[in-house]
């Protein structure tokens, strides 16, 4: 969502004001009231008045107007991993962090769904790619667990090894001024020997250690350590990020339902959702939401209570457009790809703006640091890449006048439709980029970037082309008729069936009748 | 029914048979049309499309063992060395940039971040901050689309022109008359060079680009705001201009003066390099190095005075760096870095930036300059440069009276040091029936 899309789309018609209300600033548009005006911010940490490992519900109080930056907290209990193995870490995928615990999100006002995103945790992956690697680095790692998927060249001068101990350069594979790969970067050096050297309570290599290329998890992302981590509710529900929720209006009861990412009960195969392993070692069990650390920190905001009165009185009967999204899922066999999928993605009769489309195309424990929320590119081998060629047609015209099939041109695409850059390098994002490299070259947590097809037990894991996610905006300003929205794909070559997942962002309109509110689709 | 906007993919007007296009071959020029039409062009949207494959000869892509380099810094940007976008309808020339590739460095240097380098144009202009990586990952490349070496590109044409948030209306009538824009592409000799001074195996290398397209989103207005404008008899339309001028150097007490004839110049930055590294195989001829000896040693800038009509302005006093009182001193001056920076992209507004302490500062090589690979975070990214106003946008005019740089520096020896100065001013295009005016 970008705030060029969003500052179109959501333009607050009131009804009903007398003269002179528009002497009363917008309380509930994000960034239009006065510098000078009082504001009063209250803090109030809401326990979920439901919870299981299946789901959670929120009840928000109905004052004030709600903060969109307020938060959610989670954490995990501290038993995934086989933690009497030195060098064993749980963690959440790293590109999207604590959001792997949430699958479905949903805001509801008196009942009816205002917003609701399905696959969030996916979803999330995407919107992910445009926080950029600094904001990772510094500040979402400590909010969200999110790594993120920034990388730099890997350089001998990050090891310290030659300074550590010169006469053992042994597993030293790059130079110090020329890099052969690129490694994930999350701020800390390499640990150069962390079998050896983190029972010890140290993490650097001992003189005569051969340095261990792996990077690892800050401390307080490893799930031993029971870290609390929290998102946003304007990365919850979009719509936040440009309006605020005038609870003060609100006579309905507003509860905000999470569901949870099911758990599995065989991690032998690394399918959880929730969580990921360090390199080849299984978990014992799946991570388990602590219900005690599960907490909405609300924020409040109060103006002065006559400037709030004026605003209740002069939009009583207030409607607003805002976004929502539309889900699609569907598996697809690697010979539809292969000839060409033509999918009704729906839309049909509605204002959509953009088509976000994900392709996910790995087995369980073959998912890598990021476990399954990538979008994934055709097979990768050494020598080649796969191919990828789509179109989007609506109203009976396709959206380009020739199918696209240039990797760097549908990145582009991407940036056109959010106003925003994935920050992703090519070889996450298309695969093409070779600089991606397993063994020798700079891990995570173990899992290599990348790796020679022959080496297939790495293969599955590394992080080549899982960043393909492809973007679409419908850019003619009509509802969609009464065919929808058809996605031509075509892919080759596929490693088996893949999941489809497709989110519409489409128009949608609240109307505010007396503290009662109804949604209808734009 | 209300504005509107369509994708237009546009091939080269003179593609070859082949689809593909190199300097090499006997096609130096690269020319789209985009025509007349009641449309807007969204300039954010026009972005140069295709594949990009470094052959060591023809139907050899290079190894590793070869040492073919480019430009990390610039990727494939480096293959643009000139840019000229004219009306096409009158022919007119709206702008003109030479040295493209040479303006981009400094341009990339200053607006793009270490992670935007080695991120997003990495994926959509291949350029990469380590010189192994960057070769290994394009130059080399054999995996990309399918095996065949070709790396897939979508590179925006930075000009002032198309930086411009404002639509370029493409009408005959109420516009420019839709756009001719040629992209003179750069010899091989100097987009690609030997990574350890060798040149054997560059004899017949050279860089070709195939399934070129120029793709760009046009607003068509709607009905009522068309007939509007269909009713004007003249139109104006204000953008930014970058104009580029070339000098050399060699001696220690260095005097540039240009007459630019502009009006409202905005500001001027420039880039060095040595004289004998332009077009030479075993040197890059695209780096932005300080100024350097012969022997390959810097030549540090002890002062640098920029005047106007041979007065000191904007800056009432000389800039004396940190190397004036100590020549050993190898550190970034703050001051001419701060106005460089200042000088492509106000500094307020610079939110990224690959400029450093590490690759701004000075660097002792020797005569073979190999040790220029090595700088960190990229390469060198020096320059100088003057900003004139970041604050109202209007420019200060340099229409009679000329700009001018005084530099004091440690260049002591026979060493050529070519400057590549680049102007960004504002201009006015005036669009009638009879055709366009430009009011620079």
């Amino acid at each position: 969502m970008t705030s060029i899309n969003n500052s179109a789309m959501i333009q607050a018609s009131q009804g009903g004001a007398p003269s002179g209300a528009n002497a009363i600033p917008d309380l509930v548009k994000i960034g239009t009231i006065p510098s000078d005006t009082a504001i009063d911010v209250a803090t109030e940490i809401l326990e979920p008045v439901s919870f299981s490992q299946n789901e959670c519900r929120f009840v928000l109080t109905n004052k004030g107007i709600l903060h969109s930056n307020s938060r959610i907290t989670f954490a995990l209990d501290g038993g995934v991993g086989n933690y009497a193995v030195v060098g064993t870490h749980g963690f959440y995928p790293l590109n999207i962090g604590v959001a792997a615990l949430l699958q479905r999100v949903r805001l509801t006002v008196g009942g009816k769904t205002i917003s609701e995103i399905e696959d969030f945790n996916h979803y999330y992956a995407y919107e992910s790619l445009f926080v950029s690697p600094e904001l990772n680095k510094e500040r979402e790692q400590v909010f969200t667990g999110r790594v993120g998927l920034g990388v730099r060249p890997t350089l001998n001068e990050r090891h310290g090894a030659l300074y550590e101990d010169a006469g053992t350069p042994a597993n030293n594979t790059e130079s110090i001024n020329e890099a052969d790969s690129i490694c994930l970067d999350n701020g800390k050096d390499f640990n150069y020997n962390p079998d050896a050297n983190e029972g010890a309570g140290g993490e650097v290599l001992d003189k005569g250690v051969a340095p261990k290329l792996s990077r690892q998890v800050h401390d307080f992302q490893n799930e031993k350590n029971r870290g609390v981590f929290s998102i946003l509710l304007a990365d919850l529900f979009p719509f936040l990020k440009m309006n605020q929720l005038p609870l003060f209006m609100l006579s309905e009861q507003v509860a905000i339902h999470l569901t949870f990412q099911p758990r599995v009960a065989d991690m032998a195969t690394q399918d959880s959702g929730r969580i990921v392993t360090t390199y080849d070692v299984a978990g014992d069990n799946d991570a388990f939401i602590v219900r005690d650390d599960v907490k909405m920190v609300a924020d409040y905001i109060f103006y002065p209570q006559e400037l709030m009165e004026q605003y209740r009185v002069s939009n009583r009967n207030m409607s607003f457009n805002y976004v929502d999204y539309q889900f699609v899922k569907r598996t697809v066999s690697q010979g539809q790809f292969e000839t060409q999928l033509i999918q009704n993605v729906g839309g049909a009769g509605r204002i959509v703006n953009k088509v976000c489309v994900q392709v996910e195309n790995k087995s369980p424990g073959h998912q890598g640091p990021i476990n399954n929320y990538g979008s994934d590119t055709p097979l990768i081998s050494d020598t080649s890449t796969g191919s990828v060629e789509h179109n989007l047609r609506y109203n009976d015209l396709f959206l380009f006048p020739i199918d696209v099939t240039n990797s760097a041109r549908m990145f582009h695409n991407v940036i056109q439709v959010e106003t925003r850059i994935p920050h992703v390098t090519r070889d996450f994002y298309s695969g093409q980029g070779q600089l991606a490299r397993g063994g020798t070259f700079g891990n995570v947590e173990g899992y290599p970037m990348g790796a020679p097809y022959a080496t297939a037990a790495l293969l599955p894991r590394d992080l080549r082309g899982r960043a393909f996610w492809n973007c679409f905006r419908l850019n003619r300003n009509e509802r969609v008729n009464s065919r929808g929205i058809e996605l031509y794909d075509k892919r080759t070559s596929m490693a088996g069936p893949s999941t489809l997942r497709a989110w519409l962002q489409v128009v949608r309109m609240a109307q505010l009748n007396d503290g009662k509110m109804e949604v209808v689709y734009a | 029914m209300t504005s509107y906007t369509t994708h237009q993919e546009i091939v080269p007007s003179n593609i070859t048979s082949t689809g593909e296009l190199s300097y090499h071959n006997g096609q130096p020029t690269i020319q789209f049309l985009l025509g007349e039409q009641e449309r807007f062009l969204k300039p954010g949207t026009l972005r140069l499309v295709g594949e990009f494959t470094v052959w060591k000869t023809a139907g050899t892509l290079s190894t590793e063992a070869d040492g073919i380099r480019m430009n990390e810094r610039l990727g494939v940007n480096s293959i643009i060395d000139q840019l000229t976008v004219f009306s096409q309808k009158s022919s007119q020339v709206m702008e003109h940039i030479n040295h493209h590739n040479r303006m981009m460095s400094s341009y990339l240097s200053v607006t793009q971040s270490f992670d935007d380098f080695a991120g997003h144009t990495y994926e959509t202009s291949l350029r990469f901050p380590n010189y192994k990586a960057q070769q290994l990952g394009v130059i080399t490349n054999t995996q990309a689309r399918h095996a065949t070496g070709k790396n897939e590109f979508c590179i925006p044409l930075v000009c002032g022109l198309f930086l411009g948030k404002e639509p370029i209306p493409l009408s005959g009538t109420w516009g420019v008359g839709g756009l001719r824009i040629e992209i003179q592409l750069a010899p091989d000799s100097n987009v690609l060079f030997s990574q350890d001074n060798n040149a054997s195996n560059l004899l017949n290398a050279y860089y070709e680009l195939s399934n070129v397209r120029l793709i760009c989103e046009t607003q068509v207005p709607a009905p009522d705001q068309l007939s509007q404008l269909m009713s004007q008899t003249t139109n104006t339309f204000v953008y930014n201009s970058i104009t580029s001028y070339y000098q050399t150097i060699n001696s220690a007490n260095a005097n540039l003066n240009f007459n630019l004839a502009l009006s409202k110049v905005l500001g001027a930055y420039m880039n060095v390099v040595p004289a004998s590294h332009i077009n030479n195989l075993t040197r890059d001829g695209l780096a932005t190095l300080p100024f350097t000896n012969s022997d390959g040693t810097v030549a540090v800038v002890e002062q640098a005075v920029f005047t106007r009509g041979g007065e000191r302005y904007p800056l009432q006093y000389n800039l004396d760096t940190v190397q004036k009182d100590n020549l050993t001193n190898r550190t970034m001056d703050s001051q001419l870095a701060r106005n460089y920076i200042n000088s492509v992209m106000g500094f307020a507004k610079v939110a990224r930036s690959s400029v450093t302490p590490n690759n701004f500062k000075y660097f002792n090589m020797t005569d073979n300059y190999l040790e220029a690979k090595e700088i960190k975070d990229g390469g060198s990214a020096w320059g100088l440069g003057i900003a004139y106003d970041t604050i109202s946008d209007q420019g200060i005019s340099f229409e009679t009276v000329p700009f001018g740089v005084q530099l004091q520096l440690r260049l002591t020896t026979d060493s050529p040091q070519s400057i590549f100065l680049f102007v960004h001013s504002k201009q006015t295009v005036v669009s009638t029936p009879s055709g366009i005016q430009i009011l620079k």
